[in-house]
């Protein structure tokens, strides 16, 4: 098991060069001359070339590149910032509680909403809880979530005034960005919660379970639920990476001093290494929370923790092979 | 007692025979399903908007009437008017036509690059498997918002670049479908029988693999249109992409963010737009998904 | 009269879809007495399994629907109980072995626990005093008890088979309802359950219903036999009535086409025609489209079980003695 968490922590790493790589030469390639930029319109071409040197502007790409990795990797550094000239990191981290923050809080409401619902959803097939969860689920889905976070605050705060339009520094300025963020994914769950459990309730050992003298309640949690679990974990993974563009959005929106909207505003200056940075940041912890949720999936499912354990080894799929026998039959 | 073979009657065109009922059977099932053809209602109301747009919207796009600015949705302006005094619904109407090019284009932009990709990898396995899945992993370690960020970052606003951002968003699951679909069916007998009588790889992949994921790539197709407009006008709220004073929806979003206390309609009905849109998108594609399904299970 | 255990009278079960109606059982009359091991008989198809799941009253609903009739289980009518009387009754006094061993057993708890599931419903008892008795449960169906942590993912299919019975004789039940448990396994695998159940059910005295469209495993372990086609009984009796002096035009087709060790056949002799179509069933007698004795009286009546010798009854016309004069 072990050494499957570990097999899987070494194969992100090429997935994340490969990601830094991309990035890189994304901006590389982005028109404009990084330190004519930070020296603003007044520099002179001596301060300009200056600066390219010092900040090794005028190395070969590779070596751009190789020099940028090292810096993130040894000593945690994504440059400084265009803007500020401050150092990129730091920045960066002073952001992050605020966007993990709301990062936990939508994948909360999220999950817990969308899971009782296509719980309850499944076990009233066809009743109008059903309907209307289908409904819900159907809008939920449809609606931009930078809208979302639009009518909530109209409806909330300009025209009820309960809750706060912008900031985040009480619970209370939590729950409109969570909910925005969260909304689009909660609907996205709850189908996929609701489609599961209808796949599982069918299942024979539902029926042994019943045979038992089982209570209806304990079934629908305890053997159903349990059971359908792996596709609803599949679906809460790949939303969080929804929610993490959502909440870039959000943050906008709702002025949260978080990474997102250090890299929208970052964006809007051309401030490109702290964009490389946030992107960075961002597909990291994405990668992390895949891996956490293969790992997850280990502890649900029995049968998928016995393949952890006994074999890291992938299955080598077979090339079509063209078989000499049948050139040899008439 | 001895078996006769029966002559082949050749005069039957199999495969035209086969593919009418498919189509017939789709529109059939789809016929059943009433949310489906709600969706499908709402998607032609978007072609024909976006097509007879000049006769529908009752004032230009980029009219503006300082006097007028700011007024709430009334008989004269039915969703209102703006900061410059342009009429909301006439700037829809007329909008409508960035979100059709970018969902259409950039949907068959990364269809035709994802089934290339899966097919190369599904079919020749091994390394080119391997190289092939290692970039689309590495596609999908950045979520797809972000990845769109990136690149109209790097390449600079305009739709053209919004479009291009947005596909390759999308080219992954275009590449897993294909590319799970021909690793299901390459073990399978038919295949042997078919190289086995001369089939070139090309026909293979073309008449026996693809066929099989039709299905699920119609289903993503109608799927892509819809999330390639969504994240357009994410972007383009943000600040990349189509820009104001442009038509675009996501852009009259933005622009209007400032007015939310002063003038709300400027905010609600470009979304309420983008909303229904994506609504009837996604009713047609469940729809296409549960009717294709059951017909066609790899 | 009372001697006996099951009683079940004129039951009917519909099952509804769509717009048709599946008639999967008709009518279906059968007794059991305590002890006794019950064979039924029957091709796939033929509501074997809807009749075992009435019997606990677990015809899923929808779409299923128990139309009429009444199921009497030591003394009262199983149909008209509570849901606390049915889930009490539910493994603890009736029982059931359901056919693929691979499904029937949840994957994500291990084969101990849902042994002690069962214990635990029917006894005021501690966790662990519920896997000690799953435990013993385990070692009685021949699995070590130190598997009990496993999942059963890990065991082969007649092992799995095995915890399943173990489940359903740990509280043991007076009546135990086995539908076709050893169609999915391996011939051995097959003899070995077969004489694990006989063996219970001596140790435990239980009353046992057998399905199974597989005559051999009847003539091994029933004491009757009831032969079921298209939703009905058409003939029920003693084994040696049954397999020596079979009376139904089925039955005997069915023992016809089996393949003979003792005589030397060219081919062997199948049932012309298909079972009916439970959602369209002829008037009258339901075999006579197949019926090589069919007249056309037999096409416009329905004829109804009757006791032809005792202990022996058929539900054919050839054998009737209520036989109406046509008008």
């Amino acid at each position: 098991m072990i050494r499957f968490i570990l097999k899987r922590i070494l194969a992100l790493i090429p997935v994340l060069l490969g990601v830094s790589f991309i990035i890189f030469c994304l901006l590389y390639f982005t028109p404009g001359d990084p330190a004519e930029y930070m020296l603003g319109m007044d520099a002179t071409e001596e301060n300009i070339q200056e600066l390219r040197e010092e900040l090794g502007l005028n190395e070969p790409f590779l070596v751009q590149y190789f020099n940028y990795i090292k810096n993130i990797v040894l000593h945690f550094d994504f440059g400084k910032s265009y803007t500020t000239k401050q150092s990129v990191t730091i920045e960066l981290l002073q952001r992050v509680p605020a966007t993990v923050t709301l990062a936990v809080l939508s994948v909360a409401f999220a999950t817990i909403i969308g899971v009782v619902t296509g719980v309850i959803a499944a076990v009233k097939q066809y009743s109008i809880f059903d309907k209307l969860a289908t409904i819900f689920a159907l809008t939920g889905v449809s609606m931009p979530n930078f809208w979302t976070g639009l009518m909530l605050i109209i409806i909330f705060s300009v025209k009820l005034g309960w809750l706060p339009p912008s900031g985040f520094s009480t619970p209370m300025h939590w729950i409109l960005p969570a909910l925005t963020v969260g909304m689009a994914s909660s609907a996205t769950i709850m189908r996929q919660t609701r489609s599961a459990m209808l796949e599982v309730i069918r299942q024979d050992y539902i029926t042994t379970a019943r045979a038992k003298g089982q209570k209806e309640i304990v079934i629908v949690f305890r053997h159903a639920l349990r059971n359908a679990l792996i596709p609803i974990i599949t679906v809460v993974g790949i939303s969080f990476g929804g929610m993490l563009g959502g909440a870039i959005l959000a943050e906008s929106i709702f002025s949260v001093p978080g990474i997102g909207k250090l890299m929208v505003d970052a964006i809007n200056v051309k401030n490109y290494p702290m964009v490389q940075g946030g992107v960075l940041l961002i597909a990291f912890a994405f990668s992390i929370v895949n891996l956490l949720v293969d790992i997850l999936y280990a502890f649900v499912d029995p049968r998928i923790k016995s393949q952890y354990k006994s074999s890291g080894k992938m299955k080598k799929k077979a090339p079509i092979v063209a078989t000499k026998a049948k050139e040899e039959t008439t | 007692m001895t078996v006769t073979p029966t002559a082949i009657d050749t005069s039957i065109d199999v495969s035209s025979i086969k593919k009418e009922t498919l189509l017939q059977q789709t529109w059939n099932g789809l016929k059943k399903n009433r949310l489906a053809m709600v969706g499908l209602f709402l998607i032609i109301l978007l072609l024909f908007v976006t097509i007879f747009a000049d006769f529908i919207a009752p004032y230009g796009v980029d009219d503006q009437d300082l006097t007028r600015a700011y007024t709430a949705p009334c008989k004269e302006f039915i969703f209102g008017t703006d900061d410059f005094g342009r009429d909301i619904f006439s700037r829809i109407v007329y909008g409508s036509r960035y979100s059709l090019m970018i969902g259409a284009v950039a949907a068959t932009l990364s269809a035709v690059i994802g089934m290339l990709i899966g097919s190369l990898a599904g079919f020749y396995g091994g390394k080119t498997d391997n190289i092939l899945m290692r970039f689309i992993d590495i596609m999908l370690a950045i979520p797809s918002t972000l990845l769109g960020i990136s690149i109209v970052a790097a390449l600079g606003n305009g739709i053209r670049n919004v479009i291009i951002a947005v596909a390759i968003g999308a080219v992954p699951a275009y590449a897993r479908i294909v590319r799970a679909s021909i690793l299901s069916v390459k073990e399978q007998e038919y295949i042997e029988a078919a190289r086995s009588i001369g089939a070139s790889d090309f026909r293979i992949i073309m008449h026996h693999i693809l066929p099989n994921c039709l299905a699920p790539i119609i289903v993503q197709i109608t799927m892509s249109v819809a999330k390639a407009i969504l994240e357009a006008s994410a972007l383009s709220f943000i600040g990349l992409g189509v820009q104001p004073p442009s038509a675009e929806w996501g852009a009259m979003l933005s622009a209007g963010r400032a007015y939310i206390r002063k003038a709300w309609w400027i905010v609600t009905f470009p979304g309420l737009a983008i909303a229904t849109l994506i609504f009837g998108l996604n009713l047609f594609g469940d729809g296409l998904r549960d009717a294709l399904d059951p017909k066609l299970k790899t | 009269m009372d001697e006996n255990i099951l009683s079940i009278r004129d039951l009917s079960v519909h099952f509804i879809k769509d717009k048709s109606v599946v008639k999967a059982v008709n009518h279906l009359s059968l007794d059991l007495k305590a002890g006794e091991t019950l064979g039924l008989v029957g091709e796939t198809g033929a509501g074997k399994t809807t009749t075992a799941l009435s019997i606990m009253n677990l015809v899923p609903n929808p779409p299923g629907k128990i139309v009429g009739g009444e199921i009497i289980f030591e003394g009262t009518d199983v149909l008209k109980r509570s849901k606390l009387e049915l889930r009490k009754m539910r493994g603890r006094e009736v029982s059931m072995i359901f056919q693929d061993p691979m499904t029937s057993l949840n994957p994500v708890m291990t084969v101990g626990d849902q042994i002690a599931e069962v214990v635990r419903l029917h006894n005021q008892c501690s966790k662990a005093d519920a896997a000690v008795q799953a435990q013993k449960m385990l070692e009685l169906v021949g699995i070590n008890a130190e598997r009990y942590g496993d999942y059963p993912h890990q065991f082969s299919g007649g092992m799995k088979q095995r915890v399943v019975i173990a489940i359903a004789l740990a509280c043991s039940p007076k009546l135990l309802i086995a539908d076709e448990p050893t169609t999915a396994l391996d011939v051995t695998i097959q003899a070995q359950v077969l004489e694990l159940m006989n063996d219970l059910k001596t140790k435990f005295n239980t009353s046992m219903i057998l399905i199974t469209h597989d005559l051999g495993v009847v003539a091994q372990v029933c004491d009757k036999v009831a032969i079921m086609y298209a939703g009905e009984i058409v003939e029920t009796g003693d084994l040696d009535a049954i397999y020596d002096n079979a009376k139904h035009p089925y039955t005997i087709g069915l023992f016809g086409s089996i393949p003979d060790l003792d005589n030397d056949t060219e081919r062997l002799s199948p049932i012309a025609g298909l079972m009916p179509d439970p959602t369209a069933l002829p008037d009258g007698c339901s075999f006579s489209p197949r019926c090589p004795h069919c007249t056309q009286y037999c096409k416009d009546h329905d004829p109804a079980l009757e006791e032809i010798d005792p202990g022996h009854s058929v539900k054919c016309w050839l054998y009737s003695q209520q036989r109406e004069v046509e008008e």
